[in-house]
């Protein structure tokens, strides 16, 4: 064999399709990217309707999970059966600002569905015994999920990130739970879920007729623009944190800083020193905590974008003798970017493995509705991925050191630990 | 369907491509023809082992992902009991990088002393993290031991015991390359926006060369029928009981393997599935009930997994369930809910194969199997499925002489 790795050829531009845009006759925006062979599609509904949202903690959550139990014409039973039957799947996420219902189904029953999706989300029955077995199913998944030191590690991050009162920070207490009533979500339902406008994404194969089955089915809804819940943040002095827990072979390790957001000064700069250090499997975290220490299977960092607030993370589970060690060696390598210029080799690679990520991104029609759905909060538009395609490519190692001097203070991080 | 083309090299080496002018990237999916079912029982998890080991670098590349980054492109691997499975997914333009370093590792893979140590440390960190450090991470191999005697898919994946991954040394490594790590022990798959004559050059220049190996026959002992109920229990710091089942089933190529898969989607895939109705949300029985198939090449095993609600015992919760799969082997299914289960197993095998990914991968395990041209049949295997298949199925593998329990008890 040739000896000689072949030639690379860089990704100079990538290409996005442009959305079909159009509007129900009472404003609901509809985007779509058409294209098939294959005879599927999706069908997402966005609403803003996050963890944000509502005056309890688990209320937003407990609210998309309860819309599912049933509508006020049709039985739980009789709605799964049928969505199963039309080779139906239903994904829910629910985040900061977004809740998103996302179905899967075969493009022939694209009248069905969307039938049996206006139903589902205007008219759930939202009973107390339906809630009252959620909540036994919460608190079975809860506690099963806090002997995690990962999962312990991220509520207590979000606690000291937030602060205790704030949507966002709470920790997942299982009496709180009890303050949630099926009336309270009914109304939460009806504020959150029907009084503010959906956003709705078509991606794949979907038939023209499906506008018409939309307007059918969601012109009832009122528009009315949602606006982002001015919450008072309490984030807690950035410093080490340590927690006990009972699970003894590994330690969960998290840190978190702010960032500037999507649309902010040197956002795509911090992008682009994420990703060398902690964004991908070569990163400067992984080579020195993983490959070279052993210490751990799999050391990220990554950027959490939202409107509430945009921070930067690092995750890892270490072996429990190496907790400190690892802390150390995540400091020296943030100090590092700080005090030596990254080689023109390292950077290539980045620039190269980043933009085949970025290709990738918009890979298929499913992908651009993704893309899609996470920049509605921010209003940014789609082909923004190309002005950051651009700019990374062109970034000089100076203006990563400037950036990780000004950004990547371990000092200003908080720091957590939860361990034996 | 699936189109593609194939070719296979004088050494053995099968080449299938899949052209996809629809996306633009390309999926490279190397298969090699060996898992955890060819370990020696002394040394289990080193075909995992050796899965990380094919990253630390040959004497032409110091590590394999910084050259693969390079070229834009990401990679995976993953090992099962029955394959060693790698796939690398990059800009299309870029396919021929990928060909380049399969080609690489599987003739000049460096196996030195310190990659096999940082890999062993790697290997045990994920031993601990998946096994030792969460609730339940043994219950899988106890499900494994008790349900296979002497086959070796009573070991897990990951291995036995960190003392055994602690074992293995450059000799071990060195015999184990040799024996698997072969063309003619391999099957290369690609699918995405490239031209499959162009792949089938590539593929010839790269790895034309490397020499055939004498690949070992299979040579483990078939387990024997089960005809008794094995149980076991176990009691540890958890927070809930939780209650697992499993059922020998027949191997990937029988003709009961598409019923016994829709029996498991009967049973409890998706909301409207039996399981989930009567004994999660209408009896409250359980807070989650699931049922899988292995889906593995050797007969391998119907699972069930259970958390029992909290005021319901063991014994109970395994009542309800024996319950439910004597109705279904005692009572014809209707029309309707067969053809849920079929509309749904298809829609779902429709939405994976969009996927560059799980084409290539789909078709290399097809070739393993016998053909890749299998890929383009399974839909009509699961058409064929009629109500009588699904009640004989369930008679025949459902019962309880073939069923291996585990209570896993949380302490009080």
């Amino acid at each position: 064999m040739n000896s000689e790795i072949p030639k690379v050829e860089r990704i100079s531009d990538i290409d996005i399709m442009t959305a079909i845009s159009g509007k129900l006759s009472n404003g609901i925006p509809v985007y779509g990217f058409y294209k098939g062979e294959q005879k599927v599609m999706r069908m997402d509904f966005i609403f803003p309707a996050g963890k944000l949202f509502g005056n309890r903690v688990f209320e937003a959550v407990l609210a998309s999970a309860v819309l599912r139990e049933g509508s006020t014409k049709s039985s739980y039973e009789v709605i799964e059966e049928a969505l199963d039957y039309h080779g139906a799947f239903m994904e829910h996420r629910i985040h900061h600002y977004w809740s998103k219902f996302s179905y899967y189904f075969p493009n022939e029953y694209a009248e069905e569905l969307v039938q049996i999706a206006a139903e589902i989300l205007k008219m759930p029955a939202i009973k107390k015994s339906s809630l009252d077995f959620l909540k036994v199913q919460v608190r079975q998944n809860i506690a099963v999920q806090l002997e995690k030191p990962s999962y312990l590690a991220r509520q207590h991050m979000k606690r000291l990130i937030w602060g205790e009162n704030h949507p966002l920070g709470y920790m997942p207490d299982i009496e709180k739970l009890e303050d949630i009533t099926h009336t309270g979500l009914q109304q939460f339902h009806s504020q959150h879920y029907l009084q503010k406008s959906p956003v709705i994404i078509l991606s794949g194969a979907f038939p023209d007729s499906v506008f018409k089955y939309l307007e059918q089915g969601f012109s009832d809804l009122n528009y009315y623009k949602s606006v982002v819940p001015d919450l008072e943040q309490k984030i807690a002095k950035p410093q080490l944190y340590r927690f006990k827990t009972k699970r003894v072979f590994q330690s969960a390790l998290t840190l978190a800083k702010p960032v500037p957001g999507p649309g902010e000064k040197d956002y795509f700069d911090i992008k682009i020193l994420n990703m060398i250090l902690g964004g991908y499997f070569g990163s400067r975290l992984m080579k020195n905590i993983r490959e070279d220490k052993g210490y751990t299977y799999g050391i990220y960092s990554q950027i959490v974008p939202s409107v509430a607030g945009s921070f930067m993370y690092i995750n890892s589970e270490v072996g429990k003798d190496f907790s400190e060690s690892a802390m150390n060696e995540i400091e020296k390598e943030m100090k590092h970017l700080q005090t030596e210029l990254i080689s023109r080799d390292e950077l290539d690679m980045v620039k190269n493995y980043y933009s085949g990520e970025l290709l990738s991104l918009f890979d298929g029609p499913y992908k651009h509705a993704g893309v899609l759905s996470s920049s509605l909060e921010f209003k940014l538009k789609m082909h923004y991925y190309k002005d950051f395609l651009r700019y990374m490519q062109g970034i000089s190692p100076e203006r990563i050191q400037e950036t990780a001097r000004k950004y990547l203070d371990f000092n200003k991080c908080i720091r957590v630990v939860v361990g034996a | 369907m699936i189109p593609f083309t194939s070719e296979t090299l004088s050494n053995g080496l099968t080449i299938l491509v899949n052209e996809d002018k629809s996306t633009p990237m390309a999926v490279c999916n190397m298969l090699y023809k060996l898992g955890a079912v060819n370990e020696d029982p002394e040394i289990t998890g080193l075909a995992h082992l050796f899965e990380h080991l094919m990253f630390g670098g040959t004497k032409h590349v110091p590590d394999f992902d910084s050259v693969l980054q390079y070229a834009g492109g990401d990679n995976n691997a993953f090992t099962n009991n029955d394959v060693t499975n790698y796939y690398d997914i990059l800009p299309a333009q870029n396919i021929e990088t990928a060909l380049w370093l399969e080609a690489d590792r599987m003739q000049n893979l460096k196996l030195d002393a310190q990659s096999i140590k940082v890999q062993k440390d790697v290997v045990m960190e994920e031993f601990k993290e998946t096994h030792l450090n969460q609730a339940y991470g043994d219950l899988d191999q106890l499900l494994r031991s008790l349900a296979y005697k002497i086959h070796p898919y009573r070991w897990s994946t990951i291995g036995l015991s960190l003392e055994q991954i602690q074992k293995v040394d450059r000799d071990i490594c060195m015999d184990f390359r040799k024996r698997y790590y072969a063309p003619n022990n391999a099957i290369l798959a690609i699918s995405g926006n490239v031209n499959a004559s162009e792949i089938f050059m590539m593929a010839e220049e790269h790895f034309g060369h490397i020499k055939a190996s004498e690949i070992p026959a299979k040579d483990y002992p078939q387990e024997s029928l089960q005809n008794e109920q094995r149980r076991t229990e176990k009691e540890d710091d958890v927070p809930h009981d939780v209650i697992s089942v499993g059922f020998h089933m027949p191997s990937r190529l029988h003709d009961d393997y598409y019923t016994m898969d829709l029996i498991s989607d009967i049973l409890a895939n998706g909301n409207s599935s039996r399981f989930k109705t009567k004994l999660v949300k209408q009896a409250h029985v359980f807070t989650e009930l699931d049922a899988y198939i292995y889906g593995s090449i050797d007969p391998g095993l119907l699972i069930i997994n259970g958390y029992p609600e909290s005021s319901v015992s063991l014994n109970d919760a395994e009542q309800a369930i024996f319950e439910e799969l004597d109705l279904l082997a005692n009572t014809e299914i209707a029309d309707r809910e067969l053809q849920k289960v079929k509309n749904k197993a298809l829609s779902s095998w429709m939405f994976i194969n969009q996927n560059a990914k799980n084409k290539a991968f789909h078709l290399a395990y097809f070739e393993m199997l016998g053909n890749a041209s299998l890929i383009n049949t399974e839909e009509e295997k699961y058409r064929e499925v009629v109500e009588n298949d699904i009640q004989k199925a369930a008679k025949r593998y459902l019962r309880r002489t073939n069923s291996s329990v585990i209570n896993y008890k949380a302490k009080k």
